[in-house]
């Protein structure tokens, strides 16, 4: 028992190192985000010689910061909402219900799932501007939360076949 | 289990017989308000921009021209002999298989280390996925400082050559720089999957193994990794469809450099639809892409679903 042990503080040790350097590359960044133009230049590596915030205040005036994370928030709260409400009532239904329609509809809006978004982001956009939806943040919003719809769909359909016990393994 | 799914299944037979009888009208009233809403979503955000993308591949248009001029299927025939698609989709073949292969091991080992009672085992399961909350173009810029100056500093303080290697410069590592920033950034979500998938791995059985005399490796290959199939499908299929769409690191990363050596399928895609105004010819392009990660990914769900059957 006592060789486990060894072995297991060893391996946490090892994990630990990992994770540091797994996260090295993020704490580069967050530490010259600290520094002058020049210091970065000069040296990435060490830690700053004193604590600026000139650079987090350049960002909030010169690109507008407040406006670009309202309009983020906007597109988020929008699209969830809209992902829970349509997805959750469809999902709850195809797969308490046991017809050919059913399974047919199911197909339907899984299928999406395997298309890459490239290959109609084009025809997307031209059919989002010709209703007039790129212009208010609602409107993206909208479409994000569609596309994602279609992975809400999925998911909750299998966690509810799952937990129903009815879930049938590849007909 | 086996008790619980008969029942289940004499539940839902139930169920159907009842749907049959008599209340017809009113379940179908029901069931069109359930489901009609997400139909009409799903319609919306892809079938319709689909079938436009069907007919846009067979015209000539320049995204601007209100009249697309139609010219059959001169777009498929040009791209049989498109040099750059061709690489492009080789990169991207090349790219899928690496990044699918190297993300499940690597999660799968982590997971299994993560699964283990370590002390700090929620910190480090914390401190994989954070990559993963960030977005792809942001690992592409963070990577990108971290290759140029990044390395340059640390080659500085350590003097080793691996710093000093022109990691976004030079073909190959180039694709290595591409492959390992979108494993970085990933494998916190893989890690979640096999995690859960461990999580559900009964203890019993494990037991039943150990006593059996068997050794930890011989425990992962009978006992764990067949009780980790649904999870390995899911994983694969996510790392597959993934893969294959990858765009937004390389857009960040590497732009497509050196030399067009890491343009992927879908920046090809971008790249002629809105940098060169082709966009009869990239929806083309996009149809073709659909389809083939259609078949790849049917074939790899049908098979994985088939060897799960088998365990």
């Amino acid at each position: 028992m006592k060789r486990g042990k060894i072995g297991l503080a060893l391996l946490e040790l090892f994990m630990i190192v990992s994770a540091l350097v797994f996260l090295y590359p993020m704490f580069l960044v967050l530490i010259n985000s600290f520094k002058t133009f020049g210091e970065v230049m000069r040296n990435v590596v060490a830690l700053p010689e004193k604590l600026t915030l000139e650079n987090y205040i350049y960002v909030w005036k010169f690109i507008d910061y407040p406006q670009l994370f309202l309009n983020n928030v906007i597109i988020t709260v929008v699209g969830v909402a809209g992902i829970i409400a349509l997805s959750s009532l469809a999902a709850y239904k195809l797969s308490r219900t046991g017809s050919r329609l059913s399974n047919i509809l199911y197909l339907v809006c899984i299928l999406p799932m395997l298309v890459p978004f490239q290959s109609i982001m084009i025809t997307v956009l031209k059919l989002a501007k010709d209703m007039g939806c790129l212009t208010a943040p609602g409107g993206s919003a909208s479409f994000t939360g569609d596309s994602a719809c279609r992975w809400r769909c999925l998911s909750i359909t299998d966690s509810s076949r799952a937990s129903r016990g009815s879930w049938t393994k590849a007909p | 289990m086996c008790i619980i799914r008969q029942f289940a299944r004499n539940d839902k037979k139930a169920g159907e017989i009842m749907f049959s009888m008599g209340r017809k009208s009113r379940s179908g009233w029901e069931f069109s308000l359930f489901v009609i809403p997400a139909v009409i979503g799903v319609l919306f955000a892809f079938y319709i921009p689909f079938v436009m993308s069907m007919a846009y591949s067979l015209t000539e248009w320049n995204g601007i021209n209100s009249n697309p001029d139609f010219i059959g299927f001169d777009n498929f025939r040009a791209l049989l002999q498109d040099r750059n698609f061709l690489n492009a989709s080789l990169f991207t073949l090349k790219y899928s298989i690496l990044y699918i292969i190297l993300v499940n091991v690597l999660a799968v080992l982590i997971a299994l280390a993560l699964d283990r009672p370590l002390k700090t085992r929620t910190a480090l399961r914390a401190a994989f996925f954070v990559p993963y909350i960030l977005s792809l173009v942001i690992v592409g810029f963070i990577w990108r400082f971290i290759f140029m100056q990044g390395f340059e500093s640390l080659y500085e303080q350590t003097g080793w050559g691996i710093f000093q290697w022109s990691w976004l410069g030079e073909n190959t590592l180039a694709f290595i720089s591409v492959l390992l920033v979108s494993i970085w950034q990933s494998v916190g979500f893989y890690i979640v999957i096999y995690i859960a998938g461990l999580q559900s791995v009964p203890a019993d059985v494990m037991e039943a193994a150990v006593v059996d005399g068997a050794g930890p490796v011989r425990r992962f290959f009978s006992v764990t990794l067949p009780l980790l199939a649904p999870s390995v499908t899911i994983a694969v299929f996510m790392a597959l469809t993934n893969s294959i769409k990858i765009f937004d690191v390389i857009l960040s990363l590497t732009a497509g450099g050196p030399g067009g050596s890491t343009v992927s399928v879908s920046y090809d895609i971008y790249r002629d639809t809105f940098q060169n105004n082709m966009y009869g010819y990239g929806t083309a392009k996009a149809l073709v892409l659909f389809f083939a990660v259609m078949i790849i990914t049917v074939v790899q769900l049908a098979y994985f679903k088939r060897r799960e059957v088998e365990s």
